[in-house]
């Protein structure tokens, strides 16, 4: 057998691992090393992955990781989310739908300070949700628009995607945070659109809410403040190059446990549960990336990724199709496994094509988040909407799906205008050079 | 019989839950010397060996939360396609699939363990502080071993998480 032949077959042997349930960074660890065995030797194979491992638990640059999540958990317990959605509802809950375009609002803002989708949605869903109630609001509506708008934290910076794919393809990992600022504020704004449209056509999905004063409006912008602190300590002082993003996160965590004890929230409960939070997630990725890590390498060895690059290269196909093609297959994948587990397993398969093709590798980077952003609120396999189904557990699940379809469409007119348009993702990067 | 193996799950469950302690107090301890490094260098004083000190604690903080993460089922699986199976059939796939994870799991900890060994032989240390490593595979080895530990629990056990997160 060829070397290409085994790369095929090992892709084949990890998605039937998959999908009989194994997880996803054993299955890539497990069936790199049984590659790697058979396409060198066994002995190097077990040398490959002593080392695979020992590097990527003791690696300086994925410390990141942890903390970065450290802050969005501490945040998340400090209660900071409820202060988000008060200042964003009394400035925007006058309009149709205006709770559910706050929630995103909120979602928006909320995702500059936490670096995880479902971690969005669950903060978001216990704040929001028992108001919408109160409010009469269609829980169709008022789920999705939990769900979708928590996707939000994926995109917007400090992103975990975004680390991993910048360590993944030795990206920078400020450039692809500042890439996802626009993306993110335009899907924001085409969600809320998404939430007006509908509640203006139909007025009982989102009742017009109560009038708040001047004073009050500008009052609940304190609530804001801390975030927007938080948020430019630690995006500022990346991009005045006085931090490294280690350092960054660093700064961020104790950022936000400082504001915590500040407000009276920092209990050791709270920062229990927060920690024991932080490092299930963090190991869980952490692990991903060892594998893939084996998974690449074996990979390598079998050239079936510049195979691919080049057979992709070499089609009679302008390259903007292959790209289509691509995405295409995240948005099939996309619905099936977690989006961060796809675009580790995928990269390195991918990185290459891309790179053969001339595209740029940031651009690439916030396409593939959005893309993959369809997956976490589109069934069968949604985290988000699993997540506000776990919180809300008298809503139906096809409710939530149903209530997400708006915000999916608008995710496909996204994709499509960054295709378009890829200087909405470029131009601040491009800034900042 | 039955209270020696119920001797024994407690035990297992209290050295997760310490080495849970032990990751939740490094994640602090990086933090703190992040901070430090960062705080002492505006006075042209950072710490000596700041990044050798975060690549250890790093490594300290993921591997020990890694029984945790396992015994609360925290790793992410595509259960789409396994739930179309009968009861038996799941309960055969689980089987299998946690058995290679035990022996993958064993032969990891076997090939740290010789790899501490390989580098307690080099005298290999870390680039600022010189501080020794060979110790760190020993731990990651011992770490595996648990980790094996937690998932033979699953499959004598496998409807429930070993630890309710």
């Amino acid at each position: 057998m060829t070397p290409l032949e085994i790369g095929l077959i090992g892709c084949l042997a990890m998605i039937a691992l998959l999908a009989l349930s194994m997880p996803v960074a054993f299955a890539m660890a497990i069936v790199g090393f049984v590659g790697f065995a058979v396409l060198v030797t066994p002995k190097a194979a077990l040398s490959m992955i002593t080392v695979d491992l020992y590097d990527t638990f003791s690696s300086n640059s994925l410390t990141v990781i942890p903390m970065f999540i450290l802050m969005g958990q501490v945040s998340f317990h400090a209660g900071i989310s409820s202060r988000l959605f008060d200042a964003a509802y009394k400035w925007l809950g006058r309009l149709p739908g205006g709770m559910a375009i706050a929630t995103v609002g909120a979602c928006t803002a909320f995702g500059a300070i936490c670096g995880s989708g479902p971690a969005t949605a669950a903060t978001m869903a216990s704040v929001v949700l028992p108001e919408m109630k109160k409010y009469k609001y269609d829980m169709a509506i008022a789920t999705g628009a939990v769900a979708s708008g928590g996707s939000l934290g994926m995109l917007i910076p400090p992103s975990v995607v975004f680390i991993v794919y910048a360590l993944l393809t030795e990206q920078s990992i400020g450039e692809l945070f500042i890439a996802g600022i626009l993306p993110g504020i335009m899907i924001a704004a085409l969600f809320s659109l998404a939430i007006y449209i509908n509640c203006v056509r139909h007025p009982e999905y989102g009742p017009v809410g109560q009038i708040f004063s001047l004073k009050e409006k500008i009052h609940s912008l304190l609530g804001v403040s801390e975030t927007l602190v938080l948020f430019l300590l630690v995006i500022g002082g990346m991009f005045s190059g006085f931090f490294t993003p280690t350092e960054a996160a660093a700064i961020g965590a104790a950022g936000s446990i400082t504001i915590a004890a500040a407000r009276g929230k920092c209990s050791i409960k709270m920062l229990k549960r927060s920690l024991f939070e932080t490092l299930r997630t963090s190991c869980m990725v952490m692990l991903i990336v060892a594998g893939a890590t084996v998974f690449g390498h074996f990979l390598a060895i079998s050239q079936l990724p510049s195979w691919l690059a080049e057979y992709l290269a070499s089609l009679p196909l302008p390259g903007w199709s292959i790209i289509g093609l691509i995405i295409l297959f995240y948005l099939i994948a996309g619905c099936f496994i977690d989006a961060l587990a796809l675009i580790i397993l995928t990269t390195p398969i991918f990185y290459p094509v891309i790179l053969e093709l001339g595209y740029n590798l940031i651009w690439f980077g916030v396409i593939l988040v959005v893309v993959t952003q369809m997956g976490v609120i589109s069934p069968p396999v949604g985290v988000n909407v699993y997540v506000v189904s776990g919180i809300e557990r008298d809503i139906p699940l096809q409710t939530i799906f149903k209530g997400a379809m708006p915000f999916l469409f608008m995710l496909i007119i996204s994709a499509i205008l960054l295709i378009m348009f890829p200087q909405i993702a470029l131009f601040l990067p491009g800034m900042i050079r | 019989m039955n209270y020696i193996f119920n001797l024994y799950t407690r035990c297992l469950k209290a050295v997760v839950m310490f080495l849970g302690t032990v990751s939740a107090c490094c994640i602090l301890a990086m933090v703190a010397i992040v901070v430090i490094d960062v705080v002492l260098r505006i006075f042209r004083m950072p710490v000596k060996g700041a990044y050798d000190l975060v690549g250890i604690v790093g490594a300290i903080t993921i591997a020990s939360a890694l029984p945790y993460t396992t015994a609360i089922k925290g790793h992410i699986a595509i259960e789409y396609f396994f739930q179309k199976f009968n009861r038996f059939g799941r309960l055969m796939v689980d089987s299998v699939m946690r058995l290679m994870s035990i022996i993958f799991f064993f032969g990891a900890a076997w090939q740290f363990f010789c790899y501490g060994n390989s580098l307690k032989s080099s005298g290999l240390g870390t680039p600022t502080l010189q501080v020794p490593l060979f110790w760190l595979p020993w731990l990651l080895a011992i770490i595996f071993i648990v980790v094996a530990l937690v998932i033979v629990q699953h499959l004598i056990d496998p409807n429930k998480e070993f630890i309710k997160p």
